[in-house]
């Protein structure tokens, strides 16, 4: 369970989750994701293509910061790429409306500067 | 002794030369008292204990032995190291005077460098036993106050077991969970098992009439597991029950639920949802779906995934919008709904149990009463497994058409 950031400019930050995003993995990042999130006004893109298993607790997680975000005037989009299995789990949840979804990188990049 | 203080010596001897002797030789480093004869000897090792004493044996009137023995008897100077000193060479009587309690012996004349020698090696002696004293003193509390501490926990651990035993049951007590559910209907079989994976769970499910032909069923699985979904799930099923004797729409139902959980949910729990309202004469039920994974149709021994609307799961984004469907459930069908408890239960190597191994169960035991198909199903999840400890809660609800007599 790793997370890892890029800031492509002081506007737009790109974030990468690896490893499994349950209860032990959530606890691990919690603090860090969030803190990754919370600045204002920030474009960000959560790059899930490396997660090999999404809970529950992974999503509220995803959802709380989203949210935390969009109050602040950014937005959160997240990257699945050719994650086949975590896809399918957020598809099931209908939360694109507040997280979109992209398996394209470069679909995701300009859905989050939107 | 401290460090900063110069050992403190008693010298004892009746003989006013060797006292004279031993002052000179031992001013420098030590602070230094004497005695010529045992009485005045006790007396001022009585007063102020010193850290060492150097006793001559052969005295008129109290001989060593006797203020040795004096000194040993009482508990203010029985730890003070006593070197005899005597011009007495036998064996026995070295023998004797360590039997005493003596440390050590010094025959006379003396020779000083071993005298300093002596006498340093017994201070340092001493002085690691005081320490080793101290620290065990210091051991002995701690561990009398950890030992407490370690109590207080144990009990404060009980209280709460206790406390999350009667949550259990108070959780099992608001689950339609009595066998038969509905014992005065035989136009319906209907059955239900929830079980949490620690003492309390976030899964629910229900079924009750609206009216004496419309059944409103339920099944939900809130975000994690434990007290605060526990709570979150109790909070839902008073919201659905409520809800549910105010439409007989479960899309308007579920937007009505989202919009209440979403109100004072600060830590986005979110609850996936599946409910629907029965027509027991027609077996037409309208359903809609909340995030939640579809249930099974079982129909002529063959089960398939019920196909099911897209809709978010509830409590998280409000104003949300939800759709529903139709299905006609002919007699003899059973819909057996689920949690993903059932179906992502693993095996130590991480294998799944899968939506495919609950359909072929489920199929295989098509003609069961529904309460043996469900047991059978949560055995086979324990058979898989290979545990039985639950990592997420299991729910089952199954409902079947029975034929009017």
């Amino acid at each position: 369970m790793t997370i890892n950031f890029e800031d492509v400019n002081e506007n737009f930050r790109r974030i990468a989750i690896t490893g499994r995003i349950d209860i032990l993995g959530t606890d691990a990042i919690a603090t860090k994701f969030t803190a990754l999130s919370a600045t204002a006004n920030r474009r960000v893109v959560v790059d899930l293509s490396a997660v090999s298993f999404l809970a529950s607790i992974g999503i509220r997680a995803l959802i709380s910061n989203a949210k935390a975000l969009q109050q602040r005037g950014g937005r959160m989009v997240l990257l699945v790429g050719d994650n086949a299995a975590v896809a399918k789990t957020l598809e099931s949840t209908g939360i694109d409306t507040l997280l979109p979804m992209f398996t394209d990188a470069v679909e995701a990049d300009k859905a989050a500067l939107a | 002794m401290t460090s900063t203080k110069r050992p403190s010596i008693l010298a004892v001897d009746d003989t006013p030369t060797n006292l004279t002797l031993l002052a000179n030789l031992l001013r420098d480093k030590y602070q230094v008292r004497v005695a010529n004869n045992g009485s005045k000897a006790l007396e001022l090792a009585f007063a102020l204990p010193p850290d060492l004493i150097l006793l001559d044996i052969m005295m008129p009137e109290m001989d060593g032995h006797e203020v040795m023995r004096r000194l040993k008897a009482d508990p203010l100077t029985a730890h003070v190291p006593v070197i005899f000193l005597t011009a007495k060479t036998s064996i026995e009587d070295e023998e004797f005077g360590l039997s005493l309690g003596a440390v050590d012996f010094i025959h006379k004349p003396i020779s000083p460098p071993i005298v300093m020698a002596r006498i340093n090696a017994q201070l340092q002696i001493k002085s690691w036993h005081d320490f080793l004293q101290n620290q065990n003193a210091w051991l002995q509390q701690e561990v009398e106050r950890r030992l407490a501490e370690v109590s207080q926990q144990r009990l404060a651990l009980d209280y709460v077991r206790k406390e999350l035993d009667i949550a259990r049951q108070l959780q099992t007590g608001m689950l339609p969970l009595s066998r038969p559910m509905f014992p005065g209907r035989d136009d319906i079989e209907i059955a239900g098992i929830m079980e949490p994976a620690s003492e309390v769970g976030g899964d629910l499910f229900d079924a009750f009439f609206v009216d004496t032909g419309k059944l409103f069923f339920c099944i939900g699985d809130v975000s994690g597991h434990g007290v605060p979904a526990a709570l979150f799930m109790a909070r839902t099923i008073g919201l659905i029950r409520i809800a549910a004797m105010g439409t007989d729409q479960p899309d308007r139902l579920l937007e009505r639920i989202n919009d209440q959980l979403c109100t004072g949910n600060e830590t986005s729990m979110f609850i996936t949802l599946f409910c629907g309202f029965l027509d027991v004469a027609s077996g037409r039920i309208i359903y809609s779906n909340g995030g939640h994974c579809a249930p099974l149709l079982l129909r002529q021994g063959e089960a398939s995934r019920l196909p099911i609307p897209k809709g978010t799961l509830v409590g998280v984004i409000p104003g949300g919008s939800y759709i529903a469907r139709e299905i006609v459930l002919d007699v003899g069908d059973v819909l057996v709904c689920f949690t993903d408890g059932v179906t992502e239960a693993q095996t130590e190597t991480g294998e799944e149990f899968s939506e495919t191994r609950l359909l072929q169960i489920v199929s295989a035991n098509a003609n069961l009463p529904l309460e043996t198909l469900l047991d059978t199903v949560r055995r086979e999840v324990t058979k898989f497994t290979g545990n039985h400890a639950l990592d997420d809660d299991c729910t089952l609800l199954a409902l079947r058409r029975l034929p009017n007599n």
